[in-house]
């Protein structure tokens, strides 16, 4: 199934086989990046709840074509406890087998059976504590999700969110549709480059000068600059862009606190991402640029290394030395 | 100011202004990531009607921290 629209969840009967996650593909290898997340809460039978999270990335640079598909299930009771919690089988990271999801279960498990939903934004204060971002932000979403409708006196509710990054001949065009509780909020972000982007040493993009006319459906437009001259610079403008968008959707569906679920904080990353790829030359590499990029974000300077780069943790070491001790 | 701009961390961070106080670490203690520091940024600017400059940002790591940069940056010294 392509993905270009997002699903009507009421009409899914079983949203925890999470089908409609895993069987979402993009095709179309102009669509750089394709994100797909969302958060379900209901009912079950004997005052037990739900909580199904899931994040579906679809990478297309050049040479690197990868599906990151992740989706978990918890189940809680009727005072929020959570007394289970699974990963669907189908989970791939971004660093593949590596991304040992039978490891981050166990030890998911082992901190948040017993606990609260609400407790798992204090349990993982950063997506270190969890080796893994995707997870990380799954789970975070859930916890903020779930306040939310604890607060607004429901027992059920559902958000999901779609986001495409496409290039055109100036620049990019980056859609978001966030749907959340029957209402929906629609970004379009058009952006075209003044200068050609500046990479650093390790690739990752350290100039950028462009504008940028965002569209929304319910407000007025407006034009950003961005402009930096180095690779924090860079982040920096990103994240201020974004946390503007955010700013403007936590206002337009009457949202405060600490709201995790949104695209927009990984939009950033997937923008600096996208504006790596743009500035590389040529196509000799380009793969494996990206895959020292990915490298860089997950396990570079200081930060707890992500699962699937873990070398103390890494499925081929456990298979390797399977037995010997 | 000092009131205005622990009622922006508090919301940033969903906790009440009263559990905030000068040595409280943003990330450590609130669980804010660098997109809620640069949220954080942006709303003190609308409110305050200045411009932080992002080479700044690594600077704030805790409230006492935000505060100072608003000041400098109110008083012209950024």
């Amino acid at each position: 199934m392509e993905i270009h629209d997002l699903p009507v969840l009421a009409d899914i009967s079983d949203p925890d086989s999470l089908d409609f996650v895993f069987d979402a593909h993009v095709r179309d290898r102009d669509v750089l990046i394709t994100r797909y997340r969302g958060t379900i809460i209901r009912p079950l039978k004997e005052g037990r709840y739900q909580l199904i999270g899931w994040q579906k990335s679809i990478y297309h640079f050049g040479g690197l074509n990868r599906e990151v598909p992740i989706g978990a299930v918890i189940t809680a009771d009727g005072e929020g406890i959570i007394r289970d919690f699974r990963f669907d089988g189908r989970c791939e990271g971004s660093q593949g087998k590596n991304c040992d999801f039978s490891i981050l279960h166990e030890r998911i498990s082992e901190k948040l059976i017993g606990k609260t939903i609400s407790d798992i934004e204090r349990i993982y204060i950063t997506a270190g504590d969890v080796q893994c971002l995707h997870v990380f932000e799954i789970l975070c979403s859930i916890a903020s999700f779930y306040g939310l409708l604890k607060n607004r006196g429901l027992e059920e509710g559902q958000e999901q969110e779609l986001a495409t990054i496409i290039p055109t001949e100036s620049g990019l065009i980056c859609r978001d549709r966030h749907e959340l509780l029957g209402g929906f909020n629609e970004t379009e972000m058009l952006l075209t480059h003044c200068e050609p982007h500046r990479l650093n040493e390790r690739n990752l993009c350290s100039y950028v000068n462009c504008d940028v006319h965002v569209r929304r459906h319910n407000e007025g437009n407006v034009t950003e600059s961005l402009y930096a001259e180095n690779f924090e610079g860079v982040y920096a403008q990103l994240n201020r862009l974004f946390s503007k968008c955010l700013r403007q959707e936590k206002r337009y569906f009457g949202l405060s606190g600490k709201v995790r679920y949104s695209m927009y904080p990984s939009l950033a990353g997937l923008f600096l991402l996208t504006f790596s790829h743009e500035g590389m030359e040529g196509s000799v590499d380009r793969a494996l640029k990206i895959e020292k990029i990915l490298h860089f974000i997950q396990a570079g300077e200081g930060r707890t290394p992500c699962l699937g780069f873990d070398g103390d943790l890494g499925i081929a070491k456990k298979i390797l030395f399977a037995g010997n001790n | 100011m000092r009131e205005k701009v622990l009622a922006l961390l508090a919301e940033s961070a969903g906790v009440t202004a009263d559990e905030l106080n000068d040595d409280t670490r943003l990330v450590a203690d609130l669980g804010l990531t660098s997109f809620d520091l640069s949220d954080i940024v942006v709303a003190a600017e609308d409110e305050f009607g200045i411009a932080i400059p992002d080479s700044r940002f690594p600077e704030i790591q805790t409230v006492a921290d935000v505060l100072r940069v608003i000041e400098e940056v109110q008083d012209g010294d950024s």
